[in-house]
């Protein structure tokens, strides 16, 4: 049975726990907390983490889905803060929750787009967290990125000088001067990643302190991430100490709409779950 | 505002009752019943957004989630239409144990209006019912779904498991697909209902059958079709205001939009208008 609360400094944001039967287990096990996909509320795209959450919590796992300010449920803070640090506080307000209430002392956080960009940027402060599930987190594009997209144009003439033609004419589009914006513009959602260099050294420093790392790559985002080992390419100088495992699902869209690779994508993550427990 | 979980223990619902603003109390309830699948991810900060400010508006509100959808117990092929009525009564109840108020409005979108619509005909009691873009025709409703799906996941199949037709990425029994597919809301006796409000996004055929069907029988019913709302006799700033209304106005079938939230706060100040008018 699951159960519903509001929590934070302020109560102002609202979480729901799937708990095993047997607490006895789960306090072996780290406690997993589901991150907030964009603007989609606490049970994710689709459900998901409801699904999950459950199929956990039935094999020992505690579970919490919650929202951050100001989305599904969560009211905002009444704190003056800038949207990140907001998150971040969020984020630990979820684990303190989970400690003080059931005695958790490692968690799993799971994030899918901003939510993987959330959970990293906890992460790197956070020495509670010991696993991290990032599903189309961050995308730097590769020489194997560039040939990937070229090979179709290089195997066919024809689509070859199509593309060609078309590249030129967004090129000398690009060249014409534009009116300048009177004021920019800044989803407060906006995934800017950092520099591909300070992701770097966090990876490096995660992996230094022993946090297991799952990165999962949708085949729909072929217009930043199209081949299966681009994550490791992205950053093949950095030593994972064997803490990574990759994952690409070519077939699914950015959200797993297709139930079938939902499907996959559940066991592949409770399966990499039971591997950390082992 | 609280969160809670109600009903049984096997087939608890989860609900988040939003208090009547103390200073104005209008010692009235609201239920809102909202759609499932896509849908239901789509709507969920604009019911939100109802919530408040019907709350701040002096109504005690309660919104909740269908057996096998959002947080509520079971899983999504174990939804069906008979649970779903079900499970609107019990929200009813519970507004009104919560509240400890007598006079209930329900709002239904998309299929919760169908839901709230068939829950009213078997004797629920209701002051206001409010119907915004309602599902009107079963078929109607599930062969649009089936189109969106196909476009969603570009013609590929995704039914792998027996007695499950998947929907925009949920899965539904089967029997609960046929259950849906056999509702006509045009045929429903609401005569529970003191008033009935339709608050329509576009002119359809069987919103207007509705509509007919529903003045023919006597009931007391008005309409209101968002896209002509307090349009502006100046020529740039009806254009800009149609432009403006337009990407408000939910597209539910559409490829384009069905992943994105949807944006109503015309809508929202709407339909608070007229429950506050009819309270």
């Amino acid at each position: 049975m699951e159960k519903v609360f509001k929590f934070g400094n302020h109560e102002h944001l609202v979480g729901i726990i799937s708990a095993p039967d047997n607490m006895t287990v789960a306090c072996e096990r780290p406690a997993v907390v589901f991150l907030n996909a964009g603007l989609v509320h606490r049970v994710g795209p689709y459900r998901i983490h409801v699904d999950l959450g459950r199929i956990l919590a039935s094999e020992g796992y505690l579970t919490m889905r919650f929202d951050l300010s100001g989305i599904g449920d969560s009211q905002f803070t009444p704190e003056t803060r800038e949207y990140k640090e907001t998150v971040k506080r969020d984020i630990q307000d979820a684990m303190d929750f989970l400690q003080q209430r059931y005695k958790a002392e490692k968690f799993v956080l799971i994030g899918n787009c901003s939510g993987a960009s959330n959970a990293h940027m906890v992460a790197t402060v956070e020495e509670r967290i010991s696993g991290l599930v990032l599903m189309d987190g961050f995308f730097y594009k590769t020489a194997g990125f560039y040939y990937t997209a070229m090979k179709p144009y290089l195997a066919n003439p024809v689509k070859f000088i199509a593309g060609m033609v078309k590249f030129l004419i967004g090129y000398f589009k690009r060249l014409v001067p534009r009116p300048k914006q009177e004021v920019k513009i800044v989803s407060m959602f906006s995934n800017v990643p950092p520099p591909k260099q300070k992701l770097a050294d966090d990876f490096a420093n995660l992996a230094r302190r022993g946090v297991a790392m799952l990165c999962i790559y949708s085949g729909s985002l072929t217009a930043y991430y199209n081949y299966p080992n681009q994550f490791i390419d992205m950053f093949k100088n950095v030593d994972f100490r064997g803490m990574l495992q990759l994952q690409y699902f070519e077939n699914a869209d950015h959200t797993y709409t297709a139930h079938s690779e939902r499907r996959k994508l559940i066991e592949c993550i409770r399966q990499w779950l039971n591997d950390q427990c082992d | 505002m609280t969160p809670l979980f109600f009903g049984s223990r096997q087939q608890q619902l989860f609900g988040m009752y939003h208090p009547a603003n103390s200073r104005n109390s209008m010692s009235h309830g609201v239920l809102l019943c909202p759609p499932v699948g896509q849908e239901h991810l789509r709507t969920y900060m604009a019911f939100r957004q109802l919530a408040i400010q019907l709350s701040s508006l002096g109504f005690d509100v309660l919104k909740f989630d269908y057996y096998g959808v959002g947080d509520s117990a079971g899983e999504s092929e174990q939804g069906s239409i008979d649970v779903w009525i079900g499970d609107v009564k019990r929200a009813y109840q519970e507004l009104k144990d919560m509240s400890g108020l007598q006079s209930v409005s329900i709002v239904g979108l998309r299929l919760g209006a169908a839901l709230a619509a068939k829950a009213v005909s078997t004797g629920l009691k209701v002051k206001n019912l409010v119907l915004w873009d309602p599902v009107v025709k079963g078929h109607e409703y599930i062969r649009e779904l089936r189109e969106l799906t196909a476009n969603v996941l570009n013609g590929c199949s995704d039914s792998e498991l027996t007695h499950i037709e998947v929907l925009v990425g949920f899965p539904f029994a089967t029997q609960n697909v046929a259950s849906i597919s056999n509702l006509d809301v045009s045929e429903i006796d609401l005569a529970a209902a003191r008033n009935t409000f339709l608050i329509l996004s576009e002119n359809r055929h069987d919103y207007q059958e509705l509509f007919t069907q529903l003045e023919s029988s006597g009931r007391k019913v008005a309409k209101k079709t968002m896209n002509s709302i307090g349009i502006p006799d100046d020529p740039e700033l009806k254009t800009r205001h149609e432009h403006e209304t337009q990407s408000m106005i939910a597209q539910w079938s559409s490829k384009d939009e069905f992943d994105q939230a949807l944006i109503a706060h015309v809508t929202i100040s709407e339909i608070s208008t007229i429950l506050k008018k009819a309270a």
